[in-house]
């Protein structure tokens, strides 16, 4: 399988923060949730793989291309969806259907014409006029009305109520049923990267803690909840992160099956994304 | 580049008010016989390309426009082309609206005047331009008017004193013997400086982050 992106790493320096070395790779016909917490570096990440702001080091391939030959084609082939609607707010439904088919040879009107209805955005209001749903809705209609084969979301679920977030989600698994077609998401929603995406990476304070298969991360992690005495003689090698509560201590599990073997009295609860990635940023190692 | 041009044109739209009271003030000035024209061409230039760069900070349009498949370079050149065909339109708007208003006016001096006023207004955004794009909308005005006031002032003291008597005389005799020439020159150095700032804010852009 060929990677529609892949990240070696990519190191991006400020004053006073640094994406520190990321590496990952997406696979064609994947989807990727991209998950951290806020300023972790996400968005710095979607954006370095833009060349919206420049990389310290580390290589970055697109469709097999190193960024730097910036061709055109790249571009046509990748769809962005920002935080934030970076069109004009005196625009009209109209005006960005002329401006955006203006730029894209594989731009399809009729297309877009038909998420426009289906999101219900007004033809007659100005963008200034839409809420932060609707600027949303109207994104992923243009980014998916010009047939990309990588969708580059950065949440792009927010500010979306629960029946178009279903919707929308069904539209990304749709996209991918090409398996020529990826899709890298950030979100803060991790139920939704946990229904749809193959693959999760998660970012903590600029660097990748972890990227991994999803139905793998999810079905072998579990937490352990066990009192002091027996966390003591705990096998550290089992265990990623610890919390100690009043009482008692969580413990991040990697593989509870095999732990499960050992000890066969333990209680180990099935986790959630949540779980593991407040259990990473706010436990400690063994 | 065309989706380029046709967004700022969209954009514009924002500007609509403006566009017509300055249409609307120079038709009222014009009809009292008073020339106008170059203030209002100065007035849309400036205000025009002052806001586009707004617009674009405001909705943060540069992290999208470098997405799209267009090269960096596009993105400033479509706005200078945009900025400078907004200038020269409306220069030729007001410059029919007093023809039209004052048949009996001098086409020749009218020309001439309008010759060298644009041509100060392409000189006046070639340095403006880059400014903008490397300190951004709000600061690169503020710059800009510190640009005007100290040419306005040193203009001031170089017009009295000394200077003037000697070198200052000399040039403007020199000015006269090529008065013909004058426009011709100006507006050649008007491209020249249009097509350097042009270059310039080409390096600019192109390692610019957003």
């Amino acid at each position: 399988m060929e990677n529609i992106l892949e990240l070696r790493n990519v190191t991006k320096e400020y004053k006073n923060f640094t994406l520190d070395h990321v590496s990952f790779a997406l696979p064609q016909g994947m989807i990727m949730g991209f998950v951290g917490e806020n300023g972790a570096g996400k968005t710095t990440t979607i954006k370095t793989i833009l060349d919206v702001v420049k990389k310290t080091s580390g290589e970055i391939y697109l469709f097999g291309q190193p960024i730097e030959q910036d061709s055109l084609q790249m571009h046509e082939d990748i769809a962005v969806v920002y935080d934030d609607c970076s069109i004009s707010s005196f625009f009209k439904i109209k005006d960005v259907e002329r401006m955006f088919k203006s730029f894209y040879k594989n731009w399809d009107t009729a297309k877009f014409n038909t998420l426009t209805e289906r999101f219900e955005l007004p033809g007659d209001k100005k963008i200034s006029a839409f809420s932060r749903g609707m600027k949303m809705k109207l994104q992923l209609a243009i980014a998916l009305a010009h047939n990309p084969k990588l969708l580059l979301l950065d949440e792009p679920t927010s500010g979306l109520d629960p029946i178009i977030r279903d919707e929308v989600l069904d539209m990304f698994l749709e996209f991918i049923q090409d398996e020529t077609h990826s899709i890298l998401f950030s979100s803060h929603i991790t139920s939704d990267i946990e229904k749809i995406a193959d693959y999760v990476t998660f970012i903590h304070k600029g660097k990748i803690i972890f990227c991994e298969n999803k139905d793998d991360l999810l079905s072998h992690t579990g937490l352990l909840k066990i009192k002091p005495a027996v966390f003591e003689q705990l096998d550290h090698d089992s265990c990623i992160r610890y919390r100690k509560t009043l009482d008692h201590y969580e413990v991040l599990i990697k593989d509870r099956y095999a732990f499960q073997k050992k000890m066969p009295d333990a209680v180990i609860d099935r986790v959630t994304l949540d779980d593991i990635m407040l259990m990473y940023v706010k436990g400690e190692t063994l | 580049m065309k989706g380029l041009i046709i967004k700022d044109l969209l954009s514009s739209k924002g500007l609509l008010s403006v566009l017509a009271i300055g249409a609307a003030m120079m038709f009222f000035y014009s009809f009292l016989g008073i020339d106008v024209t170059v203030f209002v061409v100065f007035f849309i230039g400036l205000l025009v390309s002052v806001n586009m760069f707004e617009f674009d900070v405001r909705s943060n349009w540069d992290q999208l426009a470098i997405t799209l498949p267009v090269r960096r370079r596009d993105i400033v050149t479509a706005r200078y082309i945009f900025i400078g065909l907004l200038v020269t339109v409306a220069l030729i708007f007001g410059l029919l609206v007093n023809f039209v208003l004052h048949p009996d006016s001098n086409v020749g001096d009218m020309l001439f005047e309008n010759s060298i006023v644009i041509s100060v207004i392409f000189i006046y955004l070639s340095v403006y331009m880059p400014i903008i794009y490397k300190f951004g909308a709000m600061k690169g005005r503020y710059i800009s008017m510190m640009i005007i006031v100290i040419c306005a002032v040193g203009g001031y003291f170089l017009s009295t004193g000394a200077f003037f008597e000697n070198t200052g005389l000399a040039i403007l005799h020199v000015l006269n013997d090529i008065k013909n020439y004058l426009p011709y020159l100006a507006m050649g150095l008007a491209a020249v400086c249009y097509v350097m700032s042009l270059c310039a804010s080409w390096r600019i852009y192109e390692k610019k982050e957003f």
